[in-house]
């Protein structure tokens, strides 16, 4: 399931995410690796608005990358209050591992960018990265998560995600015009 | 009969009647409405309200949110830290979106 997911998510996009390790077929994932899933999602989104904040001059694009970075760091906070409180370490794996992977990928490409090409690059890489992961939380996260708290957290991360995803999408559509 | 005691008795009652039904609307107290913020959507999206009236929004999501009006921005709240509140009484019918997700959306109609 997951291998399908990320080739359908790079097929996609075009972008360079999610590239499964061979042996990672479908994998079962425990609530401490859905955890360490979620948090490494999140801190990357944050990593690619640093780069946005850095790098852009046009205010629709700064405005957005703020507040994917408040969004995902308020996000991170919630998911380590929870992992705290249910005395759970999240446990690193190969789908954190390879969404690591794929963001140092896209983390080079957006740094060897500028002016609007950066712009677009940014916006493009918010779009499928935000298809991807919403599609992940939505049919394996929130699945496969056997607490209850956990599973109500990516439930209610699930609507801010696509809510992200539709604001990337009106961005993209006006750098377009 | 004078004529100003005969306008009296045919057409005071009615006056009076009139005035009071006016005035019987008017005084009407405002009434408070709850916009909830919620799952990233205003709650209800679209409100029916009398002028005078007060908009409560509360953000019970897990994010900042602000209410601003839309599209020119005459009007907004601060922000809202999950669990705030915000009062706010329209002066005229319109809509408002967050500024911070700015695909949310309301409207707010005075009758």
């Amino acid at each position: 399931m997951f291998k399908n997911f990320f080739i359908a998510a790079a097929t996609l996009s075009g972008a360079m995410y999610f590239a499964m390790p061979a042996h990672a077929q479908s994998p079962r994932l425990s609530d401490a690796e859905i955890a360490s899933v979620a948090v490494t999602a999140n801190q990357i989104d944050v990593d690619y608005a640093a780069i946005a904040q850095k790098k852009s001059k046009d205010a629709e694009v700064l405005r957005f990358a703020k507040t994917m970075a408040d969004d995902h760091t308020a996000t991170i906070a919630a998911a380590v209050k929870l992992v705290t409180k249910l005395k759970v370490t999240p446990k690193d794996n190969a789908v954190s591992q390879s969404l690591n992977e794929g963001a140092e990928k896209t983390k080079k490409m957006l740094q060897a960018k500028s002016g609007k090409d950066f712009d677009k690059a940014y916006v493009d890489n918010e779009v499928a990265y935000h298809q991807a992961v919403v599609g992940a939380v939505e049919t394996v996260l929130i699945p496969q998560a056997q607490n209850g708290e956990l599973k109500s957290l990516l439930e209610s991360v699930l609507p801010v995600l696509k809510t992200h995803l539709a604001h990337a999408e009106m961005l993209q559509k006006n750098m377009n015009k | 009969m004078s004529r100003l005691r005969q306008f009296k008795l045919q057409y005071l009652p009615g006056i009076v009647l009139l005035l009071t039904a006016g005035c019987s609307s008017n005084l009407q107290p405002p009434q408070k409405h709850t916009i909830t913020i919620a799952a990233m959507k205003f709650s209800p999206d679209t409100v029916f309200i009398a002028s005078g009236d007060t908009l409560e929004f509360i953000n019970q999501d897990m994010v900042d949110h602000d209410i601003t009006d839309f599209p020119d921005k005459k009007w907004t709240s601060s922000k809202l830290q999950p669990g705030d509140t915000w009062m706010y009484v329209p002066v005229k019918s319109g809509s408002y979106f967050c500024s911070i997700h700015q695909v949310m959306k309301g409207e707010i109609v005075i009758k």
